[in-house]
């Protein structure tokens, strides 16, 4: 797994989920991070491709399990 | 010619689920945990369920501790063909706020699949799955309503809805009677049991010995939704327009062509959006449906259709249509005055409209006039020349956050309780998205510490998303709070 890639996305959450201390690891799911609902996930998404500059499927979005799924697949669309 | 001394039976819910039984027994019914149930399958556990009851002294409402499993949804069948009331205790919502509901309507059983914390408060039955021991389920109890749902009260308090077996009877009698629903359909069942649009998805689907497929609460619903309607080709959707608000820029990725129709409800439904979600279901007739939960669902219904809902559409906003055959509107004034032009507050008459609230309270809500009594809705609406509502917004501090009614003012009294200071709630739009604001009069503290003391008190949606911390709210010349000016905050 990417360290860099891995420490942006933990950035990006912290902004989403307000919580400047908020510490994620990569089998975090959306039980593990309180308030990771169907809408602060789509906030998710958004923030993800304004910070990457990168623009996910629907499939993409649908298709990883935890975050450090996500941290692979950003990894993959900005290599 | 009729039956001598022909006794007039109540109406149950879900006497359609058991013609169904009766004609096709081993369709599928229900799809749920990713396993298909049968009608038959469905009809034994509930029929194990009814064996566990106990038959003597059986209470008007019977809460149901809703979890995601078919004998959540036997339990409904089994509590609705009893004669008796459903109350959906759902397990997702805080302990503090199910336990208020409890008190509220006096609940003396609770239908369980595990242990709940209520136990001191209710009896409950807990089912035992285990047991082959059925019994031919019968009406055991005599009470007018079908199901007792909790809305947001402005005191702070959950306000109490029943509605009764004879509103439910109206409400499927304008569906049987203009749509073709069939055995071969299958329904999206995407709502939590406390939100009444399920009451449509289940038994419209169970009437007409259709499948009905409940989305998993695992992961994202709203993406869930999408995905099984692709993969297990749904015909039939009801949804919250929001769906199609959070998943806009994937719209153009999808194409359903197995819907034959889709049902938006519960929200705003914007002309942009039906016209995307419309070229994706190029087979389906489109509708936008209408109804406070005081009503029964919804309704009103506008069948969308590109053309013309471009020039009807008021604000990007798809009318709400015309009433159901049972119904009939009228728009009143700020003085409660009968209005026959321009935008006036939304008020119902009919079949559909409950007769009152639990305990009698909010008697205000309803009138008579000319000799008919009519439900405020709170509502704002006007009448184009096509004889179709329109929707101009809501008249007092309610406001829909992702298609659930929310009271301002029941947020604004858990804040208090926590934290002693005055606050106010406001719904403002972040990203086109409405959104809610917790504004706090002098203090400082976590607002980490605050959301976490929340979630005990309100469901994930209630809970504001932004907070400020003001020295002083600003004062309108009465000396009350200036609203407006808060709001006008949002944006600096």
């Amino acid at each position: 797994m990417n360290e860099e890639v891995f420490k942006q996305v933990e950035f990006v959450f912290r902004q989403v989920f307000k919580r400047p201390d908020l510490l994620i690891r990569p089998e975090d799911t959306a039980t593990d991070i309180a308030g990771w609902d169907s809408l602060t996930h789509m906030t998710l998404i958004n923030e993800l491709e304004i910070f990457f500059k990168i623009t996910f499927t629907f499939e993409e979005v649908t298709s990883f399990k935890n975050t450090g799924d996500l941290v692979k697949l950003v990894t993959q669309k900005i290599s | 010619m009729p039956e001598l001394n022909a006794i007039q039976k109540d109406y149950l819910l879900a006497e359609g689920f058991t013609e169904s039984c009766r004609k096709f027994p081993m369709h599928q019914a229900l799809y749920i945990g990713n396993q298909f149930y049968t009608y038959n399958d469905l009809l034994q556990k509930a029929e194990i369920i009814f064996e566990q009851f106990q038959k003597k002294n059986t209470p008007a409402y019977i809460g149901i501790y809703t979890d995601e499993s078919v004998w959540t949804y036997a339990a409904i069948i089994a509590v609705s063909l009893t004669g008796a009331c459903y109350v959906p205790l759902n397990a997702r919502l805080p302990d503090q706020k199910l336990q208020t509901i409890i008190k509220a309507c006096k609940l003396q059983l609770i239908i369980s699949g595990k242990p709940t914390p209520f136990s001191h408060q209710a009896q409950e039955l807990i089912i035992d799955t285990g047991s082959k021991t059925r019994e031919k389920i019968s009406v055991i109890v005599t009470q007018p309503f079908a199901y007792l749902l909790f809305t947001s009260g402005t005191t702070g308090e959950p306000k109490g809805v029943p509605v009764s077996k004879k509103n439910c009877e109206s409400f499927f009698r304008h569906y049987q009677g203009n749509f073709d629903f069939n055995a071969s359909d299958k329904f999206l069942q995407p709502y939590e049991l406390s939100f009444d649009v399920s009451v449509f998805c289940i038994f419209s689907a169970w009437h007409c010995g259709a499948c009905l497929y409940v989305v998993p609460e695992e992961g994202f619903k709203y993406l869930n939704c999408m995905q099984m309607i692709k993969t297990h080709d749904i015909t039939i959707t009801s949804m919250v327009p929001t769906v199609l608000q959070y998943l806009e820029k994937y719209l153009d990725e999808f194409s359903f062509d197995s819907l034959r129709y889709s049902f938006f409800s519960g929200d705003k439904l914007y002309h942009h959006l039906a016209k995307k979600w419309s070229k994706l279901a190029a087979k389906a007739q489109v509708f936008n449906c209408y109804g406070p939960t005081e009503t029964t669902v919804v309704c009103t219904s506008y069948l969308w259709e590109e053309t013309r809902s471009e020039k009807e559409s008021v604000n990007n906003i798809v009318p709400l249509g015309k009433p159901f055959e049972d119904m009939a509107f009228i728009l009143v004034n700020e003085q409660n005055e009968y209005i026959n032009a321009g935008t006036g507050e939304l008020c119902f008459t009919g079949k559909q409209v409950i007769d009152h609230y639990l305990g009698q309270q909010n008697e205000d809500c309803f009138f008579e006039y000319k000799r008919k009594r009519y439900y405020k809705t709170g509502d704002l609406a006007a009448v184009n020349e096509n004889g179709n509502l329109i929707f101009y917004g809501r008249n007092d501090s309610q406001v829909k956050i992702n298609g659930f009614r929310v009271e301002l003012t029941e947020i604004e009294n858990v804040i208090f309780k926590i934290t002693g200071k005055n606050v106010v709630v406001i719904a403002g739009t972040e990203n086109n998205l409405e959104v809610l604001f917790a504004f706090i009069e002098n203090a400082k503290m976590d607002e980490t510490k605050l959301r976490t003391e929340l979630s005990g008190f309100l469901p994930v949606y209630m809970i504001p998303a932004h907070y400020r911390f003001v020295n002083a709210f600003p004062k309108n010349i009465n000396g009350k709070i200036d609203r407006r000016q808060l709001k006008q905050y949002l944006n600096e």
